[in-house]
């Protein structure tokens, strides 16, 4: 199977398949651009992504190889936060910093499942909370005035659930 | 952990926020925005005013309607408007309105609407007999004192209405004058002047629920020279001679308007189809087996899907194709 190398920003080298690697529509795109498919020695610098984090999208990207690709239509957003795979959510069982770097290269790369599900698992820890709990969740510090806080929480109160 | 979270880092709350955001509904990212001064900064920065939906319940207006308007609500929904005085001003606080879904009662926001919103491109509106015509103080919209002038920035409006009526009747004839009616759905129509439709140059799709087919129907819906989607389930009727003579209509009225026409369907409620039953048999008895129900979807109606038991249907099709028919012709069995 051809194989082509990947470099993280920390200079960790990865050979990996073509075929994981075209799960990513930057990689793909580059690839079918250049024509680098058939040249083993080329190596692919991606100084956004960290080794830590490549290896864990790569982790990804290798058990979701066999995966239906996503339709890619911006309009069609499947929203629901209920249908993570368990073996997504142990995947995503990682801190916060993780986490977010993980959104941030898969975002990078392009690689929509995993954008997806990651994001989803965001949204999952502020969905339904209140301002209060998603500052501890995410340990923000409050700087708003209690008079500004207090003319924006109006807001809230007169929107439909949608 | 370090002492504050990694999203109280402008960068990281931007770039990550922004990707989460379509991830959450309404609520939820209004409450992202009073976490902190950057997280509303984020929110504001992604929109998360541009389109807003409301139902009746806490409707504090007077509140949001300033903020919605600084930062330039696009669409905006209203699941029932129950704040009859301050949906009557919505259009004026939120300038920058280009389309506004209001489930009920649309009456009364037509004028506003048209007379103020300069951007608006798109109104959709249920009305229901008992409020369309009616205006906050009781008075009927369409024939106040002050003209509703026409405007050319309002692409479509549709017209949607349950039962037809006197009131129904009122609203539509107004607002033809001024809005560039697109789509007209009537149900339940026992007395229709289909007069009515004749200057409605740029009406597309006609739909027709339920209703007795007037004699001059051809004559009428020969001037709707644009029309692309056509739905006719007739009246029920017991007189064969009845349902014979309405078929002819329809046939004949299709059959001219042809190829301008991409997609007529033609409904048949239960009792209709009974009433039919026999002539059909008679006519088309050596095709009397094997067609097949096309599911339609009509807004609030249930088509059948089912084999049908006796009609020809799939044969009168072709048959129909032949004669100058519209490109697609759906023949469906409705529920009423």
């Amino acid at each position: 199977m051809p194989q082509i190398k990947l470099q993280s920003s920390d200079g960790e080298v990865f050979p990996i398949d073509v075929e994981i690697a075209k799960m990513s529509t930057t990689l793909k795109t580059m690839l079918e651009d250049l024509g680098m498919e058939d040249d083993d020695d080329e190596i692919v610098p991606l100084p956004n992504v960290n080794a830590a984090i490549l290896r864990k999208v790569l982790e990804w990207c290798t058990a979701h190889r066999h995966d239906p690709p996503i339709v890619d239509d911006p309009n069609i957003l499947d929203t629901r936060t209920n249908n993570i795979t368990c073996w997504d959510a142990e995947f995503l069982k990682v801190d916060q910093g993780t986490l977010f770097e993980l959104i941030l290269a898969a975002n990078y790369l392009d690689i929509r499942g995993l954008l997806d599900v990651a994001c989803k698992s965001v949204a999952t820890l502020i969905s339904g909370k209140t301002p209060e709990d998603i500052r501890k969740t995410f340990n923000i510090k409050n700087d708003f005035t209690p008079e500004e806080e207090e003319e924006i929480r109006k807001e809230n109160e007169c929107c439909a659930e949608k | 952990m370090p002492e504050f979270g990694l999203l109280n880092n402008p960068l990281y709350a931007h770039n990550i926020l922004r990707l989460v955001f379509p991830y959450l509904n309404q609520k939820d990212r209004l409450r992202c925005a009073r976490v902190c001064r950057l997280w509303y900064e984020v929110a504001i920065h992604n929109n998360v005013y541009a389109s807003m939906s409301f139902c009746e319940t806490q409707f504090d207006f007077e509140h949001i309607f300033p903020r919605m308007k600084y930062y330039g609500t696009k669409h905006l929904t209203l699941q029932s408007c129950l704040h009859k005085d301050q949906v009557l001003n919505c259009p004026i606080l939120l300038p920058r309105l280009e389309t506004i879904d209001i489930g009920i009662r649309c009456g009364f926001i037509f004028k506003i609407v048209i007379s103020v919103s300069p951007y608006l491109k798109e109104i959709k509106a249920q009305v229901f007999n008992e409020c369309c015509c009616v205006q906050s103080n009781g008075t009927p919209v369409f024939t106040g004192d002050e003209p509703v002038k026409p405007t050319s920035t309002i692409k479509t409006a549709e017209l949607l209405s349950k039962n037809y009526d006197k009131k129904t009747e009122q609203c539509f004839q107004m607002s033809q004058r001024f809005v560039d009616l697109r789509k007209l759905q009537f149900i339940n129509i026992y007395n229709w002047n289909p007069l009515n439709l004749l200057n409605i140059n740029n009406l597309e799709t006609l739909n027709l629920i339920k209703f007795k087919v007037p004699k001059n129907l051809e004559q009428i819906l020969s001037q709707c020279k644009n029309l692309k989607f056509l739905i006719i389930v007739p009246f029920s009727t017991c007189d064969l001679s009845d349902a014979i003579l309405s078929n002819q209509i329809i046939f004949n009225c299709v059959q001219r308007l042809g190829p301008t026409l991409e997609l007529f369907t033609w409904g048949f409620s239960e009792e209709y189809l009974e009433t039919i039953r026999e002539f059909y048999i008679l006519k088309f008895s050596s095709l009397y087996y094997n067609m097949e129900w096309i599911p339609v979807s009509l807004d609030g109606l249930q088509t059948c899907p089912k084999h049908a038991p006796f009609v020809q249907m799939k044969m009168l099709e072709q048959h129909l194709k032949q004669q100058n028919w519209p490109a697609s012709v759906n023949v469906c069995k409705v529920y009423i």
